[in-house]
Formats: structure tokens, sequence, C-alpha cells
């Protein structure tokens, strides 16, 4: 009798343990094209296209052609009042342009994104020049196969002056040239 | 029971696995929102927007020049700045992704100029140019070669306004159904001639242009009798006022007919060329202008349609405007508007219904390549209702900024034409007139004269000035793309005892004629040079930049000798250094000199303005005394910009400042270091020692530890022999080695310090009996000293 019920037992504890690996099986199976955890085939296709889809869609966003002031990237952000926006781009003077480009594109395809802005700040007192990065959107940690793509913008001392990136740098040569700095946009994207 | 343990270990193994497994999906699946991924994303840059980068700012800052009317030097130094802080700051932003980004701008190779571009007819510059007219060309005179200008009778004299519309018609192609003439454009040739008589022709003129030029020709219409000519015998014209010519490839037996029919409908004389005629100053008038005249509602506009009517043109060859029409843009098909005597701030009198639109509309269209002639009141009138639309666009004040002439010397005095016609080809243009003396007619009305205010439009050149009281009588200002004319005098086709006036009519007419002359416009053209080296680990090359870049890059380029002035302005201006010249070597103070025919010469040293040189009327050179002790020591580029009416020129040489102290002990800029350099050449000339130490507090024993030193060895007239010597200093601030001479080459090896050099050349350079001097350049944390000794190289 005692060696029946050890037999049960065991015979119980293979059961569960094949159920649990054929889960994790289909589990791993179905899992590979979202979130792979180690670098394969798929994993590189995915970031492949993201990163082709993420600098075709930057490039669209920050191009100004001759009939314009800005680009829809540069308005939105020398409109920007500064507060990080969750989600997406938010409604507001100027933001119209790029709002309309994210949501077409990744919005559509259900990518996520975020966009962060590097611009530097100078210490006049230990005369040291700091890059630093400001989130403009955001739409939490980015996932391991996610991709960033970076384009640099240049201000002038001739684009408007809002709250917006403008007031976080500074003009390298003051008044002497219409050169003011440059920023650095820093969209990644990763699928959901 | 050992297999029972097996199994049981088995299947621990197994969950466990299970469990590790699931939990790091379930981290990476479900938590991926609110947790950092296990791996920073992918970053890709990309090298192609650097490129991107420096066009599209090289194409930005040409577009911010012009619009800003930066003059081409400041803009090649404000293009050098921008681009050098901007190659800074992308290297900046690559190094934020671990890449090694080096972009080296060659500033001395990068710079803007100016260059023209044939741009049809709207832009400030007539093009004035020579041109070979064949025979059968057809020949419009303006002067006594008409009938009623040569007769006794000056009752005719007004006919000289059917000449304007006799070339108008012949320029027209709008088919307004006037005549068949007006539905072909034929192109008319203005011969540039100088209208200031045959006594001062040649005085102050710096092209030569004539007053009177020769040339046989037939008659083929004969005005005073209303016919065409078929058969007439070869005269030999003096032609003089700048009469039209419309070249024989113009035209076709069809539109010959016409033109010679219109011409004898017209009463205007009309001859064709015997033989080839080439002429230096010409201008090509490429369509007829649509007229305007404004305000309508005012009475005084009867006076140009009076002058228009003269010119044998019906109501349907112009368009009268009012404000209402202004304001709804009507302005933007217009070439050439015309205001006589009015109170055109009447217009502007919101009391009266009417707005300031028209007038920021008009200002605006004069902006973009209107031509706008204004008479009489006028010109007052215009000049302050632009003004308050212009606000605080322009420093001076309206168009061009008038002071009425209280004591109006116009009324009382005929006008002398000015020498400064020869200012630009637009008031060389608008000056023809046929007149035997330079005199134009005196003529009264509310506004006959004026002056400038103190703060008017400084490129404003007066055309003509009454022969007492040096009252304005006829002013032009280029203004932005465009021109303004204004001319004093009620009416201009007759005096006050209402004879007629036909040398001031003319000068009405060229003013739309003006409007669709060929023009050049100046534009900017960048060119810029370096090179971009890229290193990201994996991949490393090197673009070399190579941009020129025009602001229009359409319109075809203009090929002018003079590269700082533009044709047919005055005279080019002549800028050279007496001394220094060309790799001079200069210690402590120096007398800079220039010598120039510009009105005014700036001095830089190495892009940095040291101020306006000195006119020194005894040598009739442009001094300046420079102290080199407040340069490093160096090589350096002395530039001198000549300025003149608006035109400039510039001339550099490049020197060498040398130091002042060659004791080796002190000396420098930034630090207070003090330093020690012996030179010594041994061994019959093949080794020249060089021991140099620094201190930090030389009393205080307390040396200059791990400081930089870069030494360069120069010759007397400042030319490098050996550069590349560098490294570091040790504990006690050394740094010593010696050139050592072997089979003719030349080694650099080091006794103390830490040695970084590369020695360039590696030859031996040392001549006997030659004096060099050793240059040691020494910095530490951002500090930097300079330290200098002679040595005379003996064997």
């Amino acid at each position: 009798m005692e060696v029946k019920e050890k037999a049960q037992t065991f015979t119980l504890e293979a059961a569960i343990s094949l159920i649990i690996l054929s889960l994790i099986i289909l589990y791993v199976v179905f899992a590979v094209p979202l979130t792979p955890l180690t670098s394969s085939a798929a994993n590189v296709m995915v970031e492949n296209k993201l990163e082709l889809l993420a600098s075709d869609v930057l490039n669209v966003a920050c191009y100004k052609s001759s009939g314009e002031d800005y680009s829809p990237m540069k308005q939105a952000l020398l409109y920007w009042d500064g507060e990080i926006m969750y989600g997406s781009i938010y409604n507001y003077s100027w933001s119209y342009n790029l709002k309309t480009i994210m949501e077409s594109t990744f919005g559509r395809e259900g990518i996520a994104y975020n966009i962060e802005i590097g611009y530097f700040t100078y210490n006049s007192s230990t005369n040291t020049i700091t890059y630093n990065t400001v989130t403009f959107v955001w739409n939490g940690y980015p996932s391991d196969n996610a991709v960033t793509v970076t384009k640099t913008l240049v201000l002038y001392d001739s684009d408007p002056a809002n709250q917006g990136i403008k007031v976080l740098t500074y003009n390298i040569d003051g008044n002497e040239t219409n050169f003011y700095n440059v920023i650095e946009v820093r969209l990644t994207v990763w699928r959901m | 029971m050992r297999d029972d343990g097996q199994i049981i270990l088995l299947t621990g193994f197994l969950m466990a696995i299970a469990l590790v497994i699931v939990v790091i999906l379930a981290n990476n699946v479900l938590l991926t929102l609110n947790s950092p991924a296990l791996m920073n994303p992918q970053e890709r840059v990309r090298i192609s927007d650097v490129v991107d980068l420096l066009d599209n700012e090289v194409r930005s800052a040409l577009e911010y020049y012009e619009d800003e009317g930066i003059d081409e030097y400041n803009a090649t130094m404000k293009l050098r700045g921008e681009l050098t802080n901007l190659s800074r700051f992308i290297e900046y932003v690559y190094a934020q992704h671990g890449i090694v980004l080096d972009i080296q701008i060659n500033t001395s190779a990068t710079e803007i100029r100016r260059v023209y571009v044939v741009n049809t007819t709207r832009g400030g510059i007539v093009y004035m140019k020579s041109h070979e007219f064949p025979e059968h060309s057809l020949i419009i005179p303006i002067d006594d070669n008409q009938w009623f200008l040569s007769d006794s009778d000056s009752s005719n004299d007004w006919l000289s306004a059917r000449i304007f519309g006799l070339v108008y018609r012949t320029l027209n192609d709008r088919d307004e159904n006037v005549t068949r003439l007006d539905n072909y454009l034929i192109p008319v040739y203005r011969i540039l001639e100088d209208p200031r008589g045959p006594t001062r022709d040649n005085i102050n003129d710096p092209y030569g242009i004539p007053y009177s030029i020769s040339l046989r020709a037939k008659k083929v219409v004969d005005g005073k009798n209303g016919t065409i000519v078929t058969s007439s015998t070869s005269e030999l014209l003096s032609l003089k006022g700048g009469p039209y010519i419309i070249s024989a490839k113009d035209l076709n037996p069809n539109t010959r007919k016409l033109i010679l029919q219109e011409a004898a409908n017209f009463s205007i004389d009309v001859y064709e060329l015997d033989d080839e005629f080439e002429y230096s100053w010409t201008v090509y008038i490429l369509g007829a202008p649509v007229l305007a005249i404004y305000p309508e509602e005012q009475a005084n506009i009867d006076i140009i349609i009076d002058y228009f009517h003269q010119a044998g043109l019906s109501d349907s060859e112009f368009i009268l405007l009012n404000t209402t029409e202004i304001e709804w843009g009507l302005l933007n098909n217009v070439d050439i508007l015309f205001t006589p005597h009015t109170d055109i701030s009447d217009a502007y009198d919101p009391a009266k219904n009417l707005t300031d639109t028209a007038a920021w509309k008009i200002l605006n269209w004069v902006q973009n390549g209107g031509v706008y002639h204004v008479e009489c009141y006028g010109v007052e009138t215009v000049d302050s209702t632009i003004e308050l639309a212009d606000g605080n666009l322009h420093p001076w004040y309206g168009f061009i900024g008038i002071d009425p002439d209280p004591q109006k010397y116009g009324k009382n005095y005929d006008s002398e034409i000015l020498d400064t016609i020869f200012s630009s080809n637009a008031t060389l243009f608008l000056s023809q007139t046929y007149t035997t003396n330079g005199l134009l007619n005196k003529r009264g009305g509310h506004t006959p004269s004026f002056y400038f205010l103190a703060e008017h439009n400084p490129n404003s050149i007066p055309m003509a000035n009454t022969t007492t009281g040096d009252a304005m009588v006829l002013t032009y200002a280029p203004f932005g793309e465009g021109h303004v004319i204004y001319m004093g005098g009620h009416r201009q086709d007759v005096d006050d005892s209402q004879n007629p006036t036909p040398s001031r009519l003319h000068i009405v007419f060229n003013a739309f004629m003006l409007a669709k002359a060929e023009k050049i416009v100046p534009v900017y053209e960048a060119h810029v040079e370096g090179v971009i080296r890229y290193l990201d680990g994996d991949s490393e090359f090197m673009k070399r930049i190579n941009l020129t870049i025009r602001s229009n890059e359409t319109a075809p380029i203009f090929n002018f000798t003079g590269q700082y002035n533009f044709p047919g302005s005055s005279q080019q201006i002549e800028l050279s250094f007496i001394q220094p010249q060309n790799d001079y070597t200069l210690t402590g103070e120096y007398l800079v000199k220039v010598s120039s025919n510009a009105s005014r010469v700036e001095l830089y040293i190495s892009n940095t303005y040291l101020g306006n040189m000195t006119y020194n009327s005894t040598s009739s050179l442009f001094e300046y005394l420079l102290n080199t002790t407040l340069f490093s020591p160096g090589q350096y580029v002395l530039e001198a910009i000549g300025y003149r009416n608006g035109n400039s020129a510039m001339a550099s040489v490049s020197v060498y400042i040398k130091r002042n102290n060659s004791s080796g002990t002190t000396g420098g800029t930034g630090a207070n270091w003090e330093g020690e350099l012996k030179i010594k050449v041994k061994e019959h000339g093949n080794k020249v020692e060089i021991k140099f130490r620094v201190w930090e507090d030389k009393n205080s024993n307390i040396p200059l530890d791990n400081a930089n030193v870069e030494i360069v060895i120069r010759d007397t007239d400042g030319n490098v022999v050996y550069s590349g010597i560098s490294g570091y200093t040790d504990n006690d601030g050394k740094y010593e080695g010696e050139l050592r001479k072997s089979d003719g080459n030349a080694e650099w090896h080091i006794k103390k310090g830490v040695d970084t050099s590369s020695l360039n050349p590696t030859t031996w350079e040392f001549q006997e009996h030659r004096t060099y001097t050793v240059e040691v350049t020494v910095s530490y944390g951002g500090e930097m000293q300079y330290f200098t000794k002679d040595f005379e190289y003996r064997r």
C-alpha cells in the first residue's frame, strides 16, 4: 500500500510538472515575437523594422519644407510649456502637426514611444557645459526590444522664445550670430 | 528508496526551472510598463544627419543675412562663427552616444561673397550691358532729331510724350484692343547717354558715357507728315538724351510695319540703322509696365491722365486705383504707381472712412519690387503716410525722408542734373532726357523742391538740385527690391506759363520704363570647406565638405568681374596695404598704412575689429598704430575694409607677431608662471639643446608639474622652421631635450619630461649664422603662457 501511494504521488507530481512545462513552452512560443529575452532572428527583425519606422517618422517630424517656418517637431518644442506629456502629444498651440504625425503612425500601429530632449546648459562659475535630458512625451519604461533614434535640431535667436525648450538651454554666442544652440530629439519606440 | 529520492529531486529541479522562467516572463511581459528594461534601448545615430545639419545651417544663415541686410564681410565672419559653434555642439551630442566626431571647418576657406544674378525685371540694379545692333534696327530719337524739337515753334513739344506712347505700345502684348501693335511684345533697348550737356560730358563720369553718339541712318517715318518713308538718303545723326532702339533681330516684317504705322499715326520720326552699331551702355526693356494712378478720388489725378493722353494712350491702357482697391491687393499686378499732387494723408485719415491698410500695402508692394513715382505735394504726404505705416521698421523717415523747402527755390530757378546720377544704374536710367546744358526747367506748385531730413534713407541719391539754394527737385532711393522717385513741381509737362517742358516729362516716363527694364540682383553665395571624421567603434571614415550654396539657385549668374562693386555703381573701391606686406614680422608698436580711395577704412586682426583707420592728408594714406604687445606671438591676418557709397572692398596681409621680450624668463599672457629657457648649440652644430623649466612660484621653488609644453622654432621672418615638439614637464617643472643632426635628418631626443613629439619637418633646417627664435607655449588648468628666446646657430 505504501508503495502504491508513493507511486500515485510521483505520478501526480510528474503530471503537474508536465502541465507546468507545457504551459511554459506554450507561453514562451507566444511570447517570443512580443518580448524576447534573448537575441534571436525574430528579435533583430522586430528591432530593424521599428528602427526604420522610427527613423522615417522622426525625419518627417523634423523636416521643414520651404513654405514652413518650422518643422512640426521644432514648432511643438518651441511652444511647449515644459510639462511632461503622458501617453501622447497634448493639444496646445502649434502641437497639432506633430500630434497628427505621431497618432497616424505609432498610435495606429500600437507602438509605444517616448520622446526625450537632450540640451546643453552652461555653468559660468565652473566654465562647464553639461548635457541634460528632459522628457517631452512619456509612455513608460521601454522594453528590451526598444530602439532609440535621434535627430539634432538647431535653435536660432530669431526663433520665438516661449516657455518651451529654448529657455532650458542657453545662447552660445550671445547675440553675435543668429545661432542659439542645438537640441537632440531622442525618440524611443517599442511594441506593447 | 533511492529511486524515490531521485524522482523527487528531478521533479523539484524541473519545478524550480519552471518557476524561474515564469517569473522572468511575467516580469518581461507584464511589468514592462512600470519598471526599467534589463537593457538600454539600442540607439541609432546617423552620420548623414551631420552633413544635412551643416548644409541646412548654411542655407538658413544665407537667408538670415540677406533678410537682415548684413554685408558680406560680416556675414562671412558670422558664418564662420556659427559653423564653428554648431560643429562643436554636434560633436558634443554625438559624444553622448560614444561616437567620436570631429568636424573641422576650414575657416579661412569658408566665406560668403556677393554674386549677381539676372532676374528679369524685379530687382534693385538695372542691367546695363554692351549690345551690338544689326543694320535695319529702328531708332526712335528723343532729341532734336524729332521734328517738333528742332523747329522754333515749341507748341508741338508736347509730342515728346508720344515717344513714350510708341515705345509702350511696342512693348505691350496685352491685346488691349487699342491698336494691332499691342498684340506683340517687341523688346526695346534704351541707349544711356550723359544728360548733363556737352560741356560737362566726361566730368565726374566714371564710365565715360558720351553726351551724344553719331551713327548713319535713314528716316523711315516722317512724323511731321505722318507718313512711312520708303526711299530716303542716309544721314549722319547725332543722337542725345538716350534714344530707344529696337533691334532688327527682334523684328519681323509684320511687326516692323506695325511699329512704323503707329509712329506715323503718332507723328514721331523713326530712323533705320544703315550699319551695325555697338554700344556699351544699353538697357533692355522687356515689356510694357502695368500703369496705375492713385488715389482715384483726388482731382489732381487728371494731371497724370493728361500725361498718358498726351502719350497717345487710351483709358484702357492704365488703371485708376482707390484705397479700397489697394486694400484688396490690386497693386500686386501693377508695375508702376503714380501719385500726383495730393494729400494722401487725407486718404489715410480714418475719419474719412479710409484705413491704414492701403499705406501698408503700398509699402510692401514697393519693398517687393514696385516702382513708385510721386510728385509735388504727394512727396510730403506720401513720406509721412508711409512713416505711419512703417513705424520702426526703418531707422529713417518714410520712403526717403524729405523736408519741404520753405523757400521754394524750385519755383524760381532751373534745376541742374547732378553728377550723382552715376551713383547707380537706376539713377542713370532715370535721368535720361534731352537737354543742351543739363538744366531742367523751373516749375511751381505746392512742393517744387525739398531737402533731405537728417535721418533719411541712406541710399537716397539726389538727381537734380536747384541752381540756387541747393534744394532737390528730383531724388531717388532704392527701397527693398523696389524704387521710389520723388519729383518736385505741380506738373511736368508744362511750366507755369503753360509752355511744354519735354525734358521734365521724359524723366517722368523714364520711371515707367524702369519698372520693366532688365535687372540684376545681388545674392549671397557661401563657400564652406572642412572635414568630418567619424569613429563609432565599428566604423571609421572621413568625409570632406566642399559646399557652394547660393541663396537664389535658379537664376542665371551675371558674370561681373568686380567682386565688391555692383555694375553701374560709382567708381570701384581700390584698397591695398602699403605696410606691412605679406609675411612681415611685427613687434612693438607698428604703424599700419593702407592706400585707398574709400571714404572710411576699418582694420581687423584675425577677424577682431581694431578700429577705424585715420586718414593722413599728408601721406594720403589711412593709418593705424597697432600695439602688437597686446597679442600673443603667432600668425595673424590683418584685414582692411574700405567703404564708400554703400559699397565695400577688402584687402588682407598675413603677418607674424613676435614677442618683444626674448629673455625667456618672463612674458606671455594668462598665467603668472615663471620660466627659464636655455638654448645651446653643441658638437659643432650637430645638436641644439633646449632646456626649459617652469615654476608656479619660483621664489618658493614650486615647479609646475605635468604642464603641457609645445615648442615651435621660427626664423627671423616668422616662418616656422620646426614644430611638433611637445610633451609634459616632470616633477621639477622641466622639459628638456635636443635636436640632433643625423645624416641630414633631424631627430628630437627627450631628456627630461614626458615626450609626445612629432617633429616636423624631419630634415635638418638650421643654417649657419642665422638667428632663430624658440617659442614655448605652456598650458595647464585652462591657463596658458608663452616664453621665447633667440639664439644664433653656429657650428
